[in-house]
């Protein structure tokens, strides 16, 4: 109890002598140094089979630190916190789990380093994953079969300081168990990938990317090269990521030619009036060691009361399964 | 028609009296080694994709959203309107990245830009002084 008194006068004392701000989206700043934020959604699925379910998908904070060149990040978050569906009772889930955690130190514009357990920096999707930056509910299988969406490790990128300087590149590596294996698509713990990055502007860029993970549940070691590009005019968005990957049911064995997974999406938004998306997405995804196929249009319209706060419905039609309805809303705060 | 020539060069006067009058400055302190800077360079800057000037942090500094100044850099430099600023900002929020600073006035920007190393901010060409350097003019016709 005397821990928690001196920890409380401690963060007074220290919040009166710094200049302290709250905005709704952006969350606490202290000292335009530290920040604190975070943010939640709640979602609703009902497939034309019958099946329905309803959860809080997310409730995460995040906090990061700059100081000079160093930044210190870290999220912490708890998936599915509410979820129900046709087939299970209501269950709570409140264990939050570390989602991200690394220490990153700026050596120049073309050098940078970052440690510890990071979103992948591969592709769009998965740089925006969370429901309140993306503009569909439901994800692109593009974005979520193809390598994990986490790594525990070093990532080195920066600007190339040769032959194109608005080009990007990253070069990450894992060799370690995750720090948190929860909320990962896969378990690994050998990654290694990078990606080209180049930019034309901010608001369009195109690029490739590769890599090799080996899945420690299914014992397989994959390989893959994607390619993806983006471009945004005033009210219009396109963008697209396209896939392919080989697998090795042996760990490191010797790579062939052959491509047992493809995918692509091509996603396209438009404001159709202020804080009114229009989305249509085409996406495709054939796995032919594993016999999965997957054709799906999604539209969908997504509704921008406030910037930070998002309500979105879409229909997604399958070619071989249900289709089904997603809404949901995503805050930021 | 000495007196239509004067005429004349009275009113191209008047025409570059008023442009120079309308320009917005981007403007860096003695200290900051950076001595002019392209629209792209500026832009990726403020929207914070590049953070380094030859090998130099920089650190852009914003006026509030309701400013006319800002209004007229958004336009001309980042050429994004505030739903496509939103939307970009959210993303970089999640990765840890926040906007710029936001000073409450050009006399704000001035001091903070002569004061740290690295600072740039944006003001009306009337307001700079000897202790500042123009690194990029914004033409607002």
């Amino acid at each position: 109890m005397k821990r928690v008194i001196a920890v409380f006068f401690l963060f007074i004392s220290v919040v009166q002598a710094t200049e302290l701000q709250y905005r709704f989206g952006r969350g606490l700043s202290i000292d335009n140094r530290f920040y604190l934020g975070g943010y939640t959604s709640l979602q609703y699925e009902y497939r034309e089979n019958g099946y329905y379910e309803y959860k809080v998908d997310d409730l995460a904070v995040l906090g990061f630190l700059r100081f000079n060149k160093f930044k210190i990040f870290g999220e912490l978050e708890a998936r599915n916190w509410y979820y129900k569906s046709k087939n299970t009772d209501g269950e709570f889930n409140l264990k939050l789990h570390t989602e991200r955690i690394y220490l990153q130190y700026d050596f120049n514009e073309h050098f940078k380093i970052r440690g510890g357990r990071f979103i992948t920096p591969l592709g769009i999707w998965n740089q925006v994953h969370i429901n309140a930056l993306k503009w569909t509910t439901s994800d692109p299988v593009t974005a979520v079969w193809f390598y994990p969406w986490f790594s525990t490790g070093l990532d080195i990128f920066g600007f190339l300081p040769v032959l194109s300087e608005n080009t990007e590149y990253h070069f990450f590596i894992q060799k370690t168990k995750n720090i948190d294996h929860e909320y990962n698509n896969v378990k690994s713990d050998d990654f290694i990938g990078f990606q080209f990055k180049k930019y034309f502007d901010v608001n369009r860029y195109a690029g490739f990317n590769g890599g090799r993970f080996y899945d420690t549940d299914l014992r397989e070691t994959t390989t893959f090269v994607g390619f993806f590009g983006y471009l945004n005019i005033k009210r219009f968005y396109l963008m697209g990521e396209a896939y392919l990957a080989h697998e090795n049911e042996e760990h490191h064995t010797s790579y062939s030619s052959r491509i047992d997974k493809e995918s692509y999406y091509l996603q396209m938004v438009y404001r159709v009036f202020s804080r009114n998306y229009l989305i249509l997405r085409n996406e495709y995804f054939n796995d032919r060691s594993d016999n999965g196929y997957l054709h799906v249009w999604t539209i969908g319209w997504n509704y921008k009361p406030r910037f930070n706060i998002s309500l979105k419905g879409e229909f997604q039609i399958f070619e071989k399964r249900a289709n089904r309805f997603l809404t949901s809303f995503a805050v930021l705060f | 028609m000495k007196k239509s020539i004067r005429v004349l060069v009275f009113i191209i006067c008047m025409f570059f009296s008023l442009n120079a009058h309308g320009e917005v400055v981007v403007v860096t302190g003695k200290n900051t080694p950076i001595d002019s800077i392209s629209r792209q360079e500026l832009k990726n800057i403020y929207l914070k994709i590049k953070t380094f000037v030859n090998g130099h942090r920089v650190i852009p500094v914003n006026l509030p959203p309701d400013s006319p100044l800002r209004k007229i850099f958004q336009k001309k430099v980042l050429q994004m309107d505030s739903e496509q600023l939103n939307i970009y900002w959210n993303e970089m929020y999640f990765h840890g990245i926040e906007p710029p600073l936001v000073l409450s006035s050009e006399e704000a920007v001035k001091k903070f830009v002569k004061k740290v190393k690295g600072a740039i901010g944006y003001i009306r060409r009337e307001n700079v002084d000897k202790d500042l350097k123009i690194i990029f003019i914004i033409r607002e016709r």
